[in-house]
């Protein structure tokens, strides 16, 4: 899909004020889960990645394309699994432990 | 029936619209195991997405480096919940480690054919990916108290950092200044060239009597001076 710079400034805009409402009113018990989660999802450059290293342009490509894949599967196993962790830890009245 | 471009571009789609959610969801307790969901759904999908793009050849290293991440990624995410700062700046340096080989990558493959804004662009991302994979590495060693808590200086420090920015901005900035004449008259300060009352009068006016702050800038950004930038290729 390929978008000129323009319609591009609008989806960046338009993202902008999506993350801002949403977030807006995340309550204080909530903010560490919301930290490992927004990490997790920080790693959708996986998927840059994943095209970087399967292309077959070179040793180049291929090298830096495994690690940045690594790097990323990392944060996304281990932020969903964490997130998960604590968000275990709330019950339907408030949180047993912090 | 549909292109396969377009199924990727609705899948791409839908895994926005979970992203979103998964955010959404996450600001109320009630919610927020759905919002955990919603995000894993949407990454899942994404990745399947990708990985059926038409233009990939070569399975067998994305297999590996997932396998690997999948290996690492299971320990980070059984931590002690005392633990989670530290984890959280580790898993930062890990983001902003993936950011910076792609856009590395990404960068020597497109030299010749992406415009130069987008070449600024890339060069940006490599510099903030860079200084985040650092800054974060440094913050998960003080959190878990391997690098001592207290502030780490040095004398000179100020000017160090300072001039360490001048490679990176030297190399990124004249990607973002459009070339004409005058301007490239203004970073070879042995030959005058023509001087016109232009946008970059300003900074050739002082010249003779120029104080610091301006002989910083003019140092910081005259990139193509001696310094071969990729950005100098354009």
């Amino acid at each position: 899909m390929q978008l000129d710079l323009v319609t591009s400034l609008y989806v960046l805009l338009l993202a902008a004020f999506i993350g801002f409402e949403v977030i807006r009113r995340v309550s204080p018990l909530l903010h560490t889960p919301l930290m490992s989660l927004t990490n997790a999802l920080d790693a959708i450059a996986v998927v840059g990645a994943i095209i970087l290293a399967g292309e077959g342009k070179g040793n180049l490509a291929k090298i830096l394309g495994t690690i940045a894949i690594i790097a990323a599967t990392s944060n996304i196993v281990g932020g969903f699994m964490i997130t998960d962790r604590m968000l275990k830890m709330f019950k339907a009245s408030g949180p047993r432990k912090p | 029936m549909f292109a396969s471009e377009n199924i990727l571009e609705i899948t791409y789609l839908i895994a926005t619209a979970l992203f979103v959610l998964s955010l959404k969801w996450l600001s109320s307790p009630v919610t927020a195991r759905r919002g955990v969901w919603a995000g894993e759904v949407g990454m899942l999908l994404a990745i399947a997405g990708t990985l059926l793009h038409k233009g990939i050849v070569d399975y067998r290293w994305i297999a590996i480096g997932l396998v690997l991440g999948t290996i690492i990624g299971v320990p980070l995410g059984r931590v002690a919940m005392t633990a989670v700062p530290q984890r959280t700046a580790l898993s930062h340096a890990f983001g902003a480690l993936c950011v910076t080989l792609v856009g590395t990558a990404e960068f020597t493959f497109a030299r010749r054919t992406f415009p130069q804004f987008m070449m600024g662009v890339l060069s940006l991302e490599v510099i903030l990916g860079a200084l985040t994979f650092t800054g974060s590495l440094m913050a998960a060693g003080k959190l878990q108290e391997v690098l001592p808590q207290r502030p780490i200086t040095y004398k000179g420090q100020n000017l160090v950092n300072l001039g360490c920015w001048r490679l990176p901005l030297g190399s990124a900035g004249p990607s973002f200044c459009i070339r004409t004449r005058s301007s490239c008259s203004l970073h070879d300060r042995h030959s005058p060239g023509i001087r016109r009352d232009d946008d970059y009068s300003d900074w050739r006016r002082g010249h003779a009597d120029s104080n610091f702050a301006l002989e910083f800038l003019r140092w910081t950004f005259g990139g193509s001076n001696g310094f071969c930038t990729p950005a100098a290729n354009y």
